[in-house]
Protein backbone atom coordinates (compact mmCIF):
# COMPACT_ATOMS: atom_id res chain seq x y z
CA UNK A 1 0.00 0.00 0.00
CA UNK A 2 2.78 2.22 0.85
CA UNK A 3 4.27 3.54 -2.25
CA UNK A 4 8.58 2.48 -2.45
CA UNK A 5 10.71 3.59 -5.52
CA UNK A 6 14.00 2.80 -6.71
CA UNK A 7 15.81 5.49 -8.15
CA UNK A 8 19.28 6.65 -9.32
CA UNK A 9 20.57 9.32 -7.14
CA UNK A 10 23.83 11.17 -6.97
CA UNK A 11 25.56 11.89 -4.32
CA UNK A 12 28.64 14.95 -3.98
CA UNK A 13 30.74 15.18 -1.01
CA UNK A 14 34.10 16.72 -0.19
CA UNK A 15 36.74 14.43 1.08
CA UNK A 16 39.20 15.65 3.61
CA UNK A 17 43.41 14.66 2.67
CA UNK A 18 43.14 12.28 5.49
CA UNK A 19 40.72 9.90 4.01
CA UNK A 20 43.26 9.05 0.46
CA UNK A 21 45.13 6.34 0.01
CA UNK A 22 43.96 2.26 -0.82
CA UNK A 23 40.58 2.39 1.57
CA UNK A 24 39.05 5.89 0.21
CA UNK A 25 36.43 3.82 -2.37
CA UNK A 26 35.04 2.55 1.07
CA UNK A 27 35.17 5.37 2.73
CA UNK A 28 33.18 7.08 0.28
CA UNK A 29 30.50 4.37 0.39
CA UNK A 30 30.29 3.91 4.14
CA UNK A 31 30.10 7.37 4.20
CA UNK A 32 27.47 8.04 1.62
CA UNK A 33 25.19 5.52 3.32
CA UNK A 34 25.67 6.68 6.38
CA UNK A 35 25.17 10.30 5.75
CA UNK A 36 21.79 9.34 3.02
CA UNK A 37 19.53 6.01 4.78
CA UNK A 38 16.92 7.02 6.92
CA UNK A 39 17.26 11.00 5.74
CA UNK A 40 14.38 13.28 3.49
CA UNK A 41 15.36 14.36 0.06
CA UNK A 42 12.94 16.50 -0.26
CA UNK A 43 10.54 15.63 -2.99
CA UNK A 44 12.21 12.29 -3.52
CA UNK A 45 11.17 11.36 0.07
CA UNK A 46 12.55 9.14 2.77
CA UNK A 47 15.63 6.94 1.89
CA UNK A 48 14.68 3.67 3.21
CA UNK A 49 18.14 2.10 2.15
CA UNK A 50 20.79 2.44 -0.37
CA UNK A 51 20.92 -0.58 -3.29
CA UNK A 52 23.66 -0.45 -5.08
CA UNK A 53 26.86 1.79 -4.87
CA UNK A 54 29.55 0.39 -6.91
CA UNK A 55 33.23 1.54 -7.27
CA UNK A 56 32.62 2.26 -10.76
CA UNK A 57 30.31 4.49 -9.56
CA UNK A 58 32.52 6.65 -7.55
CA UNK A 59 33.59 9.58 -10.20
CA UNK A 60 37.54 10.64 -10.23
CA UNK A 61 37.45 13.52 -7.83
CA UNK A 62 38.48 17.12 -8.86
CA UNK A 63 41.03 18.55 -6.67
CA UNK A 64 39.90 22.04 -5.13
CA UNK A 65 42.41 24.99 -5.34
CA UNK A 66 42.29 26.26 -2.09
CA UNK A 67 41.58 23.77 0.70
CA UNK A 68 43.69 20.76 -1.04
CA UNK A 69 40.20 18.64 -0.19
CA UNK A 70 38.70 16.79 -3.15
CA UNK A 71 35.51 16.84 -4.80
CA UNK A 72 33.76 13.87 -5.52
CA UNK A 73 30.42 12.65 -7.60
CA UNK A 74 29.19 9.15 -7.14
CA UNK A 75 26.40 7.87 -8.09
CA UNK A 76 23.68 5.29 -6.61
CA UNK A 77 20.51 3.84 -6.03
CA UNK A 78 18.51 3.28 -3.27
CA UNK A 79 14.54 2.40 -2.74
CA UNK A 80 12.75 5.54 -1.63
CA UNK A 81 9.15 5.75 0.35
CA UNK A 82 7.49 8.88 -0.95
CA UNK A 83 3.70 9.12 0.35
CA UNK A 84 1.16 10.79 -2.11
CA UNK A 85 -2.40 12.42 -1.80
CA UNK A 86 -5.12 10.12 -1.34
CA UNK A 87 -2.72 7.00 -0.60
CA UNK A 88 -4.08 4.63 1.81
CA UNK A 89 -1.67 3.01 4.27
CA UNK A 90 -1.24 1.95 8.20
CA UNK A 91 -0.17 3.81 10.54
CA UNK A 92 0.67 3.12 14.45
CA UNK A 93 -0.49 6.07 16.83
CA UNK A 94 2.14 7.99 18.97
CA UNK A 95 0.55 10.71 20.49
CA UNK A 96 -3.12 11.69 21.51
CA UNK A 97 -4.14 14.85 22.27
CA UNK A 98 -8.00 16.62 22.50
CA UNK A 99 -7.11 18.39 18.80
CA UNK A 100 -6.59 15.03 17.19
CA UNK A 101 -3.81 12.01 17.56
CA UNK A 102 -0.10 11.89 15.41
CA UNK A 103 1.00 8.23 13.77
CA UNK A 104 4.01 7.01 12.08
CA UNK A 105 4.32 4.85 8.92
CA UNK A 106 7.96 4.45 9.01
CA UNK A 107 9.62 7.91 9.18
CA UNK A 108 6.48 9.45 8.42
CA UNK A 109 4.50 11.56 10.34
CA UNK A 110 0.47 11.85 10.19
CA UNK A 111 -1.55 13.89 11.87
CA UNK A 112 -5.44 13.21 12.07
CA UNK A 113 -7.40 16.23 13.13
CA UNK A 114 -10.66 15.55 15.14
CA UNK A 115 -12.62 16.91 12.15
CA UNK A 116 -11.20 13.90 10.04
CA UNK A 117 -12.82 11.61 12.48
CA UNK A 118 -16.09 9.75 11.77
CA UNK A 119 -18.87 11.24 13.92
CA UNK A 120 -19.19 9.15 16.83
CA UNK A 121 -15.57 9.56 17.67
CA UNK A 122 -15.32 13.39 17.27
CA UNK A 123 -16.35 14.68 20.91
CA UNK A 124 -15.14 10.85 22.61
CA UNK A 125 -12.03 12.05 23.63
CA UNK A 126 -10.83 10.95 27.20
CA UNK A 127 -8.07 13.24 28.61
CA UNK A 128 -8.28 10.67 31.70
CA UNK A 129 -6.61 7.73 29.60
CA UNK A 130 -5.47 10.20 26.75
CA UNK A 131 -7.31 8.24 24.06
CA UNK A 132 -10.49 8.95 21.55
CA UNK A 133 -13.34 6.64 22.58
CA UNK A 134 -16.56 6.51 20.21
CA UNK A 135 -19.85 6.72 21.41
CA UNK A 136 -20.54 3.12 21.86
CA UNK A 137 -17.39 2.35 23.45
CA UNK A 138 -16.42 -0.20 20.80
CA UNK A 139 -13.58 1.73 19.24
CA UNK A 140 -10.89 3.32 21.54
CA UNK A 141 -7.51 4.75 19.50
CA UNK A 142 -4.78 5.16 22.14
CA UNK A 143 -1.21 5.10 22.06
CA UNK A 144 0.22 1.90 20.02
CA UNK A 145 -2.99 1.16 17.81
CA UNK A 146 -2.96 0.68 14.27
CA UNK A 147 -4.97 2.36 12.46
CA UNK A 148 -5.81 2.55 8.40
CA UNK A 149 -5.94 6.08 7.52
CA UNK A 150 -5.74 7.74 3.86
CA UNK A 151 -3.55 10.79 3.57
CA UNK A 152 -5.43 14.31 2.71
CA UNK A 153 -2.29 16.23 2.17
CA UNK A 154 1.12 15.67 2.11
CA UNK A 155 3.71 18.57 1.98
CA UNK A 156 7.35 18.32 1.23
CA UNK A 157 10.20 20.43 3.32
CA UNK A 158 13.65 20.15 2.35
CA UNK A 159 14.50 18.14 5.84
CA UNK A 160 10.89 15.75 6.09
CA UNK A 161 7.69 15.37 4.75
CA UNK A 162 4.51 15.83 6.66
CA UNK A 163 1.36 14.50 6.27
CA UNK A 164 -2.67 15.10 7.14
CA UNK A 165 -4.54 11.80 7.36
CA UNK A 166 -8.56 11.04 7.87
CA UNK A 167 -10.06 8.15 9.10
CA UNK A 168 -13.63 9.20 8.18
CA UNK A 169 -14.21 7.04 5.39
CA UNK A 170 -15.38 3.66 4.81
CA UNK A 171 -13.17 0.67 5.92
CA UNK A 172 -10.84 3.65 7.55
CA UNK A 173 -10.34 3.45 10.97
CA UNK A 174 -8.69 1.34 14.35
CA UNK A 175 -7.89 -2.00 12.60
CA UNK A 176 -5.46 -3.38 15.45
CA UNK A 177 -4.87 -2.48 19.27
CA UNK A 178 -1.62 -3.01 20.27
CA UNK A 179 1.91 -2.87 18.25
CA UNK A 180 5.40 -2.24 19.31
CA UNK A 181 8.42 -2.19 17.11
CA UNK B 1 32.72 31.00 -23.49
CA UNK B 2 35.33 30.58 -25.90
CA UNK B 3 33.44 28.83 -28.24
CA UNK B 4 31.22 31.93 -28.89
CA UNK B 5 33.69 34.10 -28.67
CA UNK B 6 35.70 32.35 -31.56
CA UNK B 7 32.84 31.21 -33.43
CA UNK B 8 30.25 33.90 -33.91
CA UNK B 9 31.20 37.15 -34.74
CA UNK B 10 33.48 35.67 -37.80
CA UNK B 11 30.78 33.92 -38.57
CA UNK B 12 28.44 36.88 -39.05
CA UNK B 13 31.39 39.02 -40.58
CA UNK B 14 31.27 36.32 -43.46
CA UNK B 15 28.35 36.24 -44.21
CA UNK B 16 27.91 40.49 -44.30
CA UNK B 17 31.10 40.48 -46.24
CA UNK B 18 30.63 37.64 -48.91
CA UNK B 19 27.27 38.05 -49.19
CA UNK B 20 26.00 35.04 -51.58
CA UNK B 21 28.94 33.17 -51.93
CA UNK B 22 27.80 29.81 -51.61
CA UNK B 23 31.63 28.25 -50.69
CA UNK B 24 32.06 31.03 -47.99
CA UNK B 25 28.93 29.98 -46.51
CA UNK B 26 29.89 26.22 -46.64
CA UNK B 27 32.93 26.85 -44.76
CA UNK B 28 32.15 28.10 -42.03
CA UNK B 29 29.71 25.87 -41.45
CA UNK B 30 32.47 22.84 -41.41
CA UNK B 31 34.09 25.01 -39.16
CA UNK B 32 31.63 25.63 -36.92
CA UNK B 33 30.28 21.73 -36.74
CA UNK B 34 33.61 20.41 -34.86
CA UNK B 35 33.16 22.86 -32.42
CA UNK B 36 29.65 22.28 -31.55
CA UNK B 37 30.56 18.59 -30.93
CA UNK B 38 33.19 18.82 -28.37
CA UNK B 39 33.53 21.98 -26.38
CA UNK B 40 34.76 20.77 -22.87
CA UNK B 41 35.79 17.31 -24.56
CA UNK B 42 38.46 14.94 -22.92
CA UNK B 43 41.19 14.33 -25.54
CA UNK B 44 42.78 10.73 -25.07
CA UNK B 45 46.12 10.16 -24.06
CA UNK B 46 47.64 8.91 -27.42
CA UNK B 47 46.29 12.20 -29.47
CA UNK B 48 48.04 14.20 -26.92
CA UNK B 49 49.38 17.87 -27.94
CA UNK B 50 50.91 19.54 -25.06
CA UNK B 51 54.65 19.09 -23.73
CA UNK B 52 55.40 16.22 -22.06
CA UNK B 53 58.08 18.31 -19.40
CA UNK B 54 56.03 19.61 -16.37
CA UNK B 55 55.92 23.11 -16.43
CA UNK B 56 57.34 25.74 -14.05
CA UNK B 57 53.54 26.22 -12.88
CA UNK B 58 52.48 23.28 -12.98
CA UNK B 59 54.95 22.09 -10.64
CA UNK B 60 54.10 24.89 -8.36
CA UNK B 61 50.66 24.16 -8.52
CA UNK B 62 51.47 20.27 -7.75
CA UNK B 63 54.01 20.86 -5.17
CA UNK B 64 51.46 23.33 -3.36
CA UNK B 65 48.46 21.16 -3.62
CA UNK B 66 50.54 17.91 -2.48
CA UNK B 67 52.20 19.72 0.49
CA UNK B 68 48.68 21.13 1.78
CA UNK B 69 47.18 18.04 1.85
CA UNK B 70 50.25 16.03 3.30
CA UNK B 71 49.76 19.02 5.91
CA UNK B 72 46.58 17.84 6.75
CA UNK B 73 47.09 14.17 7.29
CA UNK B 74 47.32 12.68 3.83
CA UNK B 75 49.39 9.29 3.61
CA UNK B 76 52.51 10.09 2.00
CA UNK B 77 53.64 8.04 -0.58
CA UNK B 78 57.56 8.16 0.20
CA UNK B 79 59.90 7.60 3.22
CA UNK B 80 59.47 10.75 4.98
CA UNK B 81 62.81 9.69 6.80
CA UNK B 82 62.34 11.78 9.99
CA UNK B 83 61.31 14.70 7.34
CA UNK B 84 58.75 17.12 8.79
CA UNK B 85 58.48 20.13 6.50
CA UNK B 86 55.26 18.88 4.17
CA UNK B 87 56.42 20.89 1.01
CA UNK B 88 60.04 19.23 2.05
CA UNK B 89 58.07 15.84 1.93
CA UNK B 90 56.18 17.07 -1.51
CA UNK B 91 59.23 17.82 -3.46
CA UNK B 92 60.81 14.39 -2.09
CA UNK B 93 57.49 12.75 -3.68
CA UNK B 94 57.81 14.31 -6.66
CA UNK B 95 61.68 13.38 -7.03
CA UNK B 96 60.42 10.06 -6.59
CA UNK B 97 57.60 10.36 -9.30
CA UNK B 98 55.09 9.43 -6.32
CA UNK B 99 52.83 11.87 -6.74
CA UNK B 100 49.05 10.41 -7.18
CA UNK B 101 47.84 13.13 -9.18
CA UNK B 102 46.57 14.08 -12.47
CA UNK B 103 46.87 17.67 -14.06
CA UNK B 104 44.22 18.60 -16.42
CA UNK B 105 45.61 20.31 -19.16
CA UNK B 106 43.15 23.38 -20.57
CA UNK B 107 43.31 23.78 -24.14
CA UNK B 108 41.63 27.19 -26.10
CA UNK B 109 38.94 25.34 -27.63
CA UNK B 110 37.55 24.36 -24.14
CA UNK B 111 38.66 20.85 -24.47
CA UNK B 112 41.63 19.16 -22.20
CA UNK B 113 44.28 16.74 -21.72
CA UNK B 114 44.47 15.05 -18.61
CA UNK B 115 48.61 13.84 -17.82
CA UNK B 116 49.48 11.90 -15.09
CA UNK B 117 51.93 13.50 -13.02
CA UNK B 118 53.85 10.13 -13.11
CA UNK B 119 54.28 10.33 -16.68
CA UNK B 120 55.42 14.09 -16.58
CA UNK B 121 59.20 14.65 -17.66
CA UNK B 122 60.40 17.11 -14.46
CA UNK B 123 63.49 19.21 -14.85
Amino acid sequence: MVFFFKTDLEYSMHLAPEYFGPRMRTYIKDEIVKSVEGKCLGREGYVIAVMELKNEDIDTGVVEYDSGFVSVNARYSAILMRPFKNEVVDAVVTQVNEIGFFTEAGPLTIFVSRHAMPPDLQEGYDPDVESWISEDREVEIKQKCVVRLRLLGVTCDSQSITAVGTIKDDYLGLISMGFSY
Amino acid sequence: MDETFDDAPPADDIEEEVGDDDEEMEEVDVLDAPDDEEPPAARPATERITTPYMTKYEKARVLGTRALQISMNAPVMVEVAGETDPLKIAAKELRERKIPLIIRRYLPDGSYEDVSVRDLIID
